[in-house]
């Protein structure tokens, strides 16, 4: 398991819930890991892992305008629909994960606004 | 077209979620009519949607001392106390070529049903996008849906009374959290049928059954054995695993 964690909760426009965790890997350039969470509604529902797939292989310097187009042409061309949550949502928390693991590693020493719950460090005011 | 109407029953988290399937299954097979089903909890459970983390959003300790079943749904959304004595839980599933293709509007057909029941009772309620009825001002009903192998399964609560203090217990928020304050916020989001003054359960029900069924070909039923049978297997082989309920 690598240094460069990070798990945040975003609220998407409309109300619905957005969590994501995700792992750099040891070099802190490309993702290892990315787990998406929420009450939001995806139809087919499995097609989240789908959709984890594509940011797996995405580039964590890419725009979010390019990550939200990636995740919009696949879900587009296999008929995903996604409801209460968004491709700039996911791009957004996508970006916001990548930065935090890496200021992570920028810092080199604890958060002190960061608390580890379960392997995963989760920031205090976003548990509501 | 004739409908099958399961009248209200209660089971366990378990079985709850596995007769949905069941039933779903049936329905894909063609084997039994379109159905409309309603029941209770018992015991009290927390419901969670398909893609949220059981860890994230429920107090299972809590839940492990108050003898409060946990389960993951087939349906997305958010996290559901249902409350024994607290709720009346619907099932409506049927082929998905009845309703609209577009989900939103099957969810505002049915949805519109329980507007409607809460009509029969004199309350004016209104359907708010995505899965939500609200009273008030205030939701009143919280509804979730699936689309597996043609069959459309939407489910949903109408809240009859509300424990905030218990729902709070078992939900995941932070102890400080759970102050006078953080209460009466919620409660002025989230109302039920009790504070509207409809005091007897059994008249919600009674408006619920001829709300679902207005305009309906209907036939009051039972399940079939072999519904009972898969439905028994689902509860012990996946409602009931961590592998399940603990898969994200």
């Amino acid at each position: 398991m690598s240094e460069y964690r990070s798990k945040i909760t975003a609220k998407v426009e409309g109300g619905k819930l957005l969590r994501m965790e995700l792992e750099l890997s040891e070099s802190g350039e490309r993702v290892k890991s990315v787990k998406i969470t929420g009450d939001f509604f995806i139809h087919p529902e499995d097609s989240l892992q789908i959709i984890e797939k594509t940011l797996l292989v995405t580039g964590i310097g890419d725009e979010p305008e390019k990550i939200a187009a990636n995740i919009s042409e696949i879900t587009n061309s296999q008929g995903i629909q996604m409801i209460g949550i968004t491709p700039q949502a996911l791009a957004g928390a996508f970006l916001e994960c990548v930065k935090k693991a890496k200021e992570g590693e920028v810092l080199g020493k604890p958060d002190p606004n960061v608390k580890a719950q379960g392997g995963i460090n989760v920031p205090e005011g976003e548990k509501s | 077209m004739k409908w099958r109407v399961i009248q209200f029953e209660s089971h366990d988290a378990f079985m709850n979620m596995a007769l949905d399937e069941a039933c779903s299954e049936a329905v894909a097979a063609g084997i039994v009519q379109p159905t409309i089903r309603f029941y209770g909890w018992t015991p009290s459970a927390v419901s969670i949607g398909y893609h949220q983390s059981i860890t994230d959003e429920v107090n299972l300790e809590e839940c492990r001392n108050s003898g409060i079943d946990v389960v993951r749904r087939r349906t997305g959304g958010g996290a559901v106390f249902h409350d024994t004595e607290g709720e009346i839980t619907y099932s409506v599933i049927a082929p998905e070529i009845f309703f609209a293709k577009d989900i939103i509007a099957s969810y505002k057909t049915i949805c519109g049903w329980i507007v409607d029941a809460l009509a029969l009772m004199n309350l004016k309620a209104e359907f708010k996008p995505i899965n939500d009825i609200i009273l008030d001002g205030k939701k009143v009903s919280g509804n979730a849906q699936t689309r597996r192998q043609g069959v459309l399964l939407q489910h949903g609560t109408l809240l009859f009374d509300l424990d905030v203090r218990k729902m709070f217990l078992v939900l995941k928020v932070s102890k400080e959290k759970i102050s006078d304050k953080m209460i009466a916020s919620v409660e002025e989001r989230v109302t039920s049928l009790k504070r509207a003054g409809i005091a007897d359960k059994n008249i919600a029900y009674k408006a619920m059954l001829d709300a679902f069924t207005f305009g309906k070909t209907i036939e009051f039923g039972s399940w079939s054995e072999r519904e009972l049978i898969r439905a028994k297997e689902l509860s012990e082989k996946k409602y009931k695993t961590t592998e399940w309920n603990f898969q994200r």
